[in-house]
Formats: C-alpha cells, structure tokens, sequence
C-alpha cells in the first residue's frame, strides 16, 4: 500500500471531486428559489445545522492555515482554538434563538435583508452587505489558495501531468467549485458539510494519534523538542507573546458570532427549538476536529526542529508534508478528501453570502430592483470567484493571515450591529452605520499602512473593541429608537 | 449595573490597556523572530512577563477579555430585560474561567523565571493548564444553556405564543 501512497491519495480526491459534482447535480433539483439558493427553505434538521456550523468555522483556515500558523509560531494560534467553546456560548445565547426567531418574520435571503428589518434603514443594509462584500473577497481567497496548494502538492507528489504551477491548480479547484456552487447553492454546502463534518472528526482523532506515534516518547518527546530550541514556543504564548495572543482569544471568541457565513447558518434549521441541541454538537465536532490543527503543527515543528523533516518553504505546508510523510495512505487520502471537503463547502458558504449582498442586498440598499434573481446569482458567484482567485495569486500572504484579516473584519462590522444589536433595544440605526463605516475604514487603514499595534494586538480585535465602544456609546447618548411591533416581540423574548 | 454598562466598562478598559501598553517601554523581541537557522519558523526569547508593568498589564487584558464576553452572554441570555436562570451558569462558568486564566498566567510568570519547567500531560504546567482548564471550563455555560433552554432561552409555549401573533399580524 505504501508503493501506491500517492495514487491513493490522488484515488480519494479524484472521487470526492465527482462526489461533489454529484451533489451539485442533486441540490440543483432542489433549489428553485432564491430562498432555496441562499437559506435552503430554512428545512435544516439538527445534525445537518450542527455540521454546516462547525466545518464553516474551520474550513481551508483551518485546516491549511491552522497549522501552518503553529509550525511557524508555536501555541500562540492554539488561542483561536482553545477559545472555540467559550465563542460557541457567546454565538448561540446572542444568537441562536434570536435570529431564528428574526427570520421567521419574513421571506429573507441573507444577514443585510435581516438587518434591515432590525433597524429600518436601508443605509445599514447597504454598508453591511458592503463590509460582508469586502470580507468575502479575502476570505474566499484564503479558501481558493488553500485548495490549490493543497491539489498542487497531490498532483506534484504523484507526477502524473508533469510538474503542475500554483495557477493551474487554481484554475481546476475553481473550476469544480464553480460548477458545485453555481448548480446546487447553499443546498449542496450544506450537505457536503454533513458528510465533510462526519470525515473530519474521526480522521482529525486518527491523525492526532498518528502525531503520538511518530515520536517514540509521543508528545511529551515532541514538546520537549520544542522546548529545548524555545521554551517560549510551547508555552501558552507561543512565539507571538501574551497580548498578541490574548488579541486572538478576543478575536476568534467575540468575532466569532460576527461571521456572517456561520451565523446564517442559524436561519437555516426547521424549529426554532432546535438551538439546544445545535450547540453541543457544534461544540463536540469543533473541538474533535481541532486536534487536527494542533497536532500537525506540533509535530512538523518538532520534526524539522529535530532534523528528521526538511524544512517547509512554507509554513502552509505543514498539512499536506505531514499527511504525504507520515501518516497511512488510506487515511491521507481521507483526509486530503475531507480537506477538499471543508475547503469546498466554505468556499460555498462565502460565495452564497457574497453573492446574495452583491445582486440583492446592494440594489435593495440603493433601490434598484434585480429581475431574474436566480440566473444573476449564478453569474455573480462565477465572476465572484475569479475575483478571489486573482487575489489570491497576489495577496503574497499566509493563508491563516488573510483568513485572520477576513475574520477580523467580518467581527468588527457584524459583532456590534448583529450579535449586540439584535439583543438590544437601546442600539440605533445612525450606531451601526457609524459602527460599520469606522470599523471598515480603521480596519482597512491599518493593513494598508502596515502599522503595527502594541505588541502585535490583531487589528480586528482592536477595531472590534473600538466599534463595539462607538456602538454602545452613540446608543446610549440617543434617543431610544422607536421599534417596528414585531422586531419589539421577537427581542422581547 | 446591567449587563451592557458592564460590557462598556470592560471596552473601555481594554482601550485603556491598549494604550498604556503602547506608552509604557517596550520589550524587546516579544512578539517572535525568524529562527537563525530554520527559515518559516519563528522564535521568541523574551516575554511581557519579564517586565513588571507589561506583565499586569498583560493579566488585566486577559481580564478584561474574559469579562467583556461574560456580560455578553448574559446580556444576550435575559428575557423582557431581565435575567433568567441561566445566568447562574454563566456566572459560576465565568468565576472558573477567570480562576484557570489566573493559574495559567501565574504559573507562566514563574516557567519564565525559572531554569528549568515541570511538565504536566506532555505539556509545560501553564500550558496544560490552557489546554486543560481555559480550553474545557466554558462547559459549564454549555451545560447551562442546555439544561435551563426550556425556562431561560425559549420554550414549545412561547413559540407556539410567537406563532399566533405572527398569524395575527398577517390578519391584521
């Protein structure tokens, strides 16, 4: 089986691919509105909504970027994971019940139609599909390069076309991802999420016990590899040190329940009781699926540190070295699969959200009237795509920093609005369009003017905490804002 | 004081926080440095916690963070604006949160001090107590939601109540 440790792995991608193709060609049968395209008739059951809400969370991010991030850092990443179930319970006592219960109010087809709901003012509808528009171009990019690295690396390993660039790995993953999105919608997201969830939990146990086994004291000689090059590495800083890392709890805890790609997930499921059991499996497979992400990352540290691995040219390869390296050819090839998998229905999720505030939330907001809804969003989604690939062939950056910059941004512009909005009574439309635009403009700033905050603070933790502080503030030196009877009953309850 | 001027006070201080650690001296080298031999893989000689304001300062962000999401998930745990069952939970989870950061910072304070550290579970003492205490203690809340869901987030009544009066509103 070793001798054909390639052509397995290149067996299992080759049949998910078909596999997703499959599931295009089904959820198309079943998606005959733009309701069907973007919130999939809100007919979600538990496992299937528990599923899509925790493999959206870590998607490509997590999988290519997550270690990447602890091979080049130490812990420091950890703190995006560790804070996952303390992010679960803020994201569903804010939102779980609250914007399920929003969404019964009406035939609505994405977080901006919502909001406007809320809020009553078509310029927040507008500035937040605008923030969701900016956020999906980078972070749908961190999903297109993840998936072309990691099919760039298959290809090269087996030789099978000759040496295959970065680009052309491009053009095929998107290729197949265009035609699952275009086809099946939010419908073959999340089903692809069920089965994509279900592989990543036992594969990311079995990966991590293959982590164990690749050192003879297992991971207690791993971390001490690590220890004696840098103590500071494998403590609970990392490399990145206390604030920096505390930025990141901020950030991926709070921020969390400002993604917009996860949290219409909420809108999704058929009972509005359904948020009780939703949370704890969400919580279980995030956490399962986590070891995946700590324990590569680990380990290829300490195995270049040792000497028995060549070191990485990048740090992003960190998953596909260690799947092709070390671990069993069968459950490399499921994993690489699965990874495809998780890569792909994010990938969906972002281009269902990215493509719903482009043809319908932006016209709504500008009171422009889109006809032919359905054929404008599969033409939106292809030209969506390339848009993101080609930033992705420029970014230059780590997948797991563009992903972070994407997530910051989405938190800063959505936390204060949606998650704390939603909640309060008190939170004024002039607010959150302050909210949206400042959080977006510092945010942006920022990055462009390379500043760097003290002691590396995330710059979407810091713009997050300044537009939740411009949000509550501007809310409560107002007047309270005069409600519409059935916003004031579902934030009552 | 309701939960949302909690929420408040606790940006606030982390704005605070924020700039006081840009006005106070740095340390150098805390936030990592290329390896000098393995290109892609960063290391950090030196840490906040070496320098006696840095490192409150450090532990009061820390604070502030765990506070802040605190009151927003009691916030967002209230009923017609007032608490429900569930903010016990929430309370006694936060309480042990804050006890396993504490330990965890605390117990880092004296891995960077001394020569050499304990191991616990394969792990330096305060990184197991990241992984095992500040990574799983959240829990509780879980537990929480779970348990009071039916009298403290919504129960079969009060969605059949929302029922009606959307069908009312229909007729209306």
């Amino acid at each position: 089986m070793e001798a054909n440790r390639n052509l397995i792995i290149f067996i299992c991608v080759i049949v998910y691919m078909l596999l997703c193709i499959g599931v295009g060609i089904w959820a198309l049968r079943r998606t005959k509105s733009t309701h069907d395209f973007f919130m999939a008739g809100k007919s979600l059951g538990v496992w299937v909504s528990a599923f899509a809400v925790f493999s959206t969370t870590l998607s490509g991010f997590g999988f290519v970027g997550g270690p990447g991030l602890v091979y080049s850092m130490g812990m420091s990443s950890f703190w995006m994971v560790v804070v996952a179930i303390m992010g679960f319970n803020v994201s569903f006592s804010l939102l779980g019940k609250r914007l399920r219960l929003f969404a019964e109010l009406g035939n609505y087809v994405s977080l901006p139609d919502v909001v406007y709901k809320r809020y009553g003012n078509n310029t927040t509808r507008l500035l937040m599909a605008l923030a969701i528009v900016i956020g999906v171009v980078g972070y749908l990019a961190t999903q297109v390069l993840a998936m072309a690295i990691v099919l760039r690396d298959i290809l090269n390993a087996g030789d099978y076309f000759g040496q295959v660039s970065l680009v052309t790995a491009m053009i095929i993953s998107c290729s197949i991802l265009i035609f699952y999105s275009v086809t099946g919608g939010i419908i073959a997201s999340v089903y692809t999420d069920m089965v994509q969830g279900a592989i990543m939990i036992v594969a990311a146990v079995l990966v991590f016990i293959t982590v164990i086994f690749t050192f003879d004291n297992g991971l207690m000689e791993m971390n001490q590899i690590i220890y004696q090059d840098d103590r500071q590495a494998i403590g609970p800083w990392g490399t990145l040190g206390m604030i920096g890392s505390l930025s990141w709890l901020l950030l991926f805890g709070l921020g969390g329940a400002g993604q917009p790609h996860v949290i219409t997930k909420l809108m999704m499921n058929k009972r509005i009781s359904d948020a009780k059991k939703i949370l704890p499996v969400s919580v279980m497979g995030y956490v399962f699926s986590a070891l995946l992400w700590i324990g590569i990352g680990l380990c290829m540290r300490a195995l270049v540190l040792s000497g028995m691995h060549e070191p990485l040219t990048s740090p992003d390869q960190a998953a596909s070295q260690f799947l092709q390296y070390y671990a069993h050819p069968l459950l490399a090839g499921i994993v690489f699969a699965g990874l495809f998998a998780a890569i792909m229905s994010t990938a969906e999720a972002f281009l269902s959200i990215g493509t719903a505030a482009i043809m319908h939330d932006i016209p709504q907001g500008i009171g422009v009237k889109v006809s032919g809804e359905l054929s404008v969003a599969r033409i939106t989604t292809v030209v969506l795509t390339i848009l993101a690939a080609v930033f992705a062939v420029n970014s230059g950056s780590l997948i797991a920093m563009i992903g972070a910059m994407s997530w910051g941004i989405f938190a800063a512009a959505v936390v204060p609005v949606v998650t704390l909005g939603f909640n309060w009574k008190r939170a004024t439309p002039l607010a959150a369009n302050v909210a949206i635009v400042v959080s977006l403009v510092i945010h942006l700033v920022i990055k462009a003017m390379s500043w760097n905050l003290p002691y590396r603070i995330d710059a979407g933790a810091f713009t997050l905490i300044l537009s939740l502080t411009i949000f509550i503030s501007m809310s409560l030196l107002s007047a309270p804002p005069r409600l519409d009877k059935e916003v004031e009953y579902v934030m009552d309850m | 004081m309701k939960a949302i001027h909690g929420v408040l006070l606790c940006l606030i201080a982390l704005l605070c926080i924020i700039v006081g650690l840009a006005i106070v001296p740095p340390v150098q080298y805390a936030t990592g440095f290329p390896h000098p031999e393995i290109k892609g893989i960063l290391i950090s000689k030196a840490n906040i916690d070496q320098q006696e304001t840095t490192k409150w300062l450090g532990y009061f962000f820390g604070l502030a963070i765990i506070g802040l999401m605190g009151f927003l998930i009691s916030h967002g745990s209230r009923k017609q604006e007032k608490p429900t069952k569930l903010g016990r939970y929430i309370w006694i989870g936060i309480m042990a949160y804050v006890s396993v950061y504490s330990a965890m910072v605390f117990s880092h304070w004296s891995y960077v001090s001394e020569d050499g550290g304990a191991f616990f579970g394969g792990m330096p003492i305060p990184t197991a107590w990241m992984i095992f205490g500040v990574w799983f203690v959240p829990l509780i809340i879980m537990f929480g939601f779970i348990k009071e869901f039916e009298s403290s987030v919504i129960s079969d009544k009060e969605v059949a109540d929302f029922k009606s009066f959307l069908q009312d509103q229909k007729k209306d």
